[in-house]
């Protein structure tokens, strides 16, 4: 069996991969105990539309969200570095513009950058990285697919979890990309 | 005469932008340290009407100057975000000081200027916010530099779409460009990027700078949170 460290999963993110049988979750305090295969690191959401209201306040929270991902990041990468071998995974939810003020999308895309760069930098190490992309599943969103392309089925969260898994899977061939595993909010534009 | 505001004036990339801006333009600067060369640029060319110093790395300054600028400028109809730094280190050995500061520099106060902005500003219609190709593919040694473009880049598009379409929000990607900031940049990765690149060449200032002159041009029309990329292509 895999062993897995799990970084900021959510419930259902951690019981499925639990559920699977398929991985060892290491816990923070045991990740320096022997080597890891997966690092699985959920990126805090970051949903502030009083950002654009310029409350100082609120930009010093967004930069402590910043630095916690950034810790989180080098926390891993160091880790897969000190035992040549492991892949970081980082999954996002891409909410882009389903609400006008989804400062998340800022986020989300800081991670591909942070993805590609990190890729790069394991890659002597025999590391990699790569991203997966959730779509958010909420009314507004179904809404909005069902009037405007009723034929594309909505993939719930539970759906996209299991694609998830099935990725993870392959984890060996999967380097530098960015995989979105629901309905890409995208196609709503 | 439209009024600008223009961080990091003080910059190669600020100094080229103000050369290249039309006669019609009048610019408010921030600098943060260079103060002999704020003074010398106030004495040399007509366009600038003041420069404030600012540090972007201090909470209290940064906030107080911003405000301050705004108040006694309320007749800004432009912004270009162009102040940025890099403090390059392997993502393993980077500190948090030096993600933390080129991410205030490069991103979270680029967005606070254009909020504040964007409320107390009547007149403003366009902001142009400075990005670079290394968000776009990542760069060895450049975690930090590169998700904080990203970021930027993200941040406009959602500017434009939380704003709607009173204020033009676009941002300016270029690739390797021929300064100060390059010049720090290892052969190996230069001779990389020359090797990728139609032009094989690495840009030049005033390249970057007509473009955002043509950005913030009344002519540049129904380009709404677009990237322009100026990188000679080298992402192709």
């Amino acid at each position: 069996m895999k062993k897995i460290y799990l970084a900021n999963c959510n419930l259902k993110i951690t019981n499925a991969i639990v559920d699977s049988n398929k991985y060892n979750v290491v816990s923070k305090d045991t990740i320096n105990q022997g080597e890891v295969d997966l690092f699985l690191y959920q990126i805090p959401e970051y949903c502030e539309s009083r950002l654009l209201l310029a409350a100082e306040e609120d930009y010093k929270n967004f930069t402590e969200v910043l630095n916690e991902i950034f810790i989180e990041v080098k926390k891993c990468v160091q880790k897969i570095i000190k035992q040549k071998k492991g892949t970081l995974i980082l999954l996002v939810k891409n909410n882009k513009f389903l609400n006008c003020e989804d400062t998340n999308y800022i986020i989300t895309e800081m991670a591909n950058a942070m993805m590609l760069t990190i890729t790069k930098e394991l890659n002597p190490f025999n590391g990699k990285c790569y991203m997966i992309e959730f779509a958010t599943i909420n009314k507004e969103n179904i809404g909005k697919l069902t009037s405007i392309a009723p034929k594309y089925n909505v993939i719930s969260i539970d759906e996209q979890i299991q694609n998830m898994l099935s990725i993870m899977e392959v984890s060996s061939i999967v380097n530098g990309q960015k995989i979105k595993v629901g309905l890409p909010i995208e196609i709503v534009n | 005469m439209p009024k600008i505001l223009l961080t990091g004036a003080t910059g190669e990339f600020g100094n080229a932008i103000i050369k290249e801006l039309p006669e019609k333009y009048r610019v408010v600067g921030t600098y943060s340290n260079n103060v002999e060369k704020a003074k010398k640029m106030m004495e040399e060319n007509e366009k600038i009407v003041s420069m404030y110093q600012i540090d972007f790395l201090d909470d209290s300054s940064f906030y107080r100057v911003i405000k301050k600028i705004i108040q006694e400028n309320t007749d800004i109809e432009i912004i270009i975000n162009n102040a940025g730094i890099k403090k390059d280190s392997f993502a393993m050995l980077m500190t948090e000081k030096a993600w933390s500061d080129v991410m205030n520099v490069n991103l979270v106060r680029s967005i606070y200027i254009t909020s504040f902005a964007k409320l107390n500003l009547e007149k403003l219609t366009n902001v142009v916010n400075i990005s670079s190709i290394s968000g776009r593919y990542g760069r060895f040694g450049q975690m930090n530099y590169a998700a904080s473009k990203a970021g930027l880049t993200g941040a406009t598009k959602l500017l434009q779409k939380s704003y709607g379409s009173s204020v033009i929000f676009n941002v300016i990607s270029p690739g390797m460009i021929e300064s100060n900031m390059v010049d720090s940049v290892s052969e190996n990765i230069k001779q990389e990027f020359l090797a990728n690149c139609v032009e094989q060449n690495v840009g030049r200032l005033e390249n970057v700078a007509r473009l955002i002159t043509y950005v913030i041009d009344d002519n540049n029309r129904y380009t709404h949170g677009s990237e322009f990329i100026i990188d000679g292509g080298y992402l192709l």
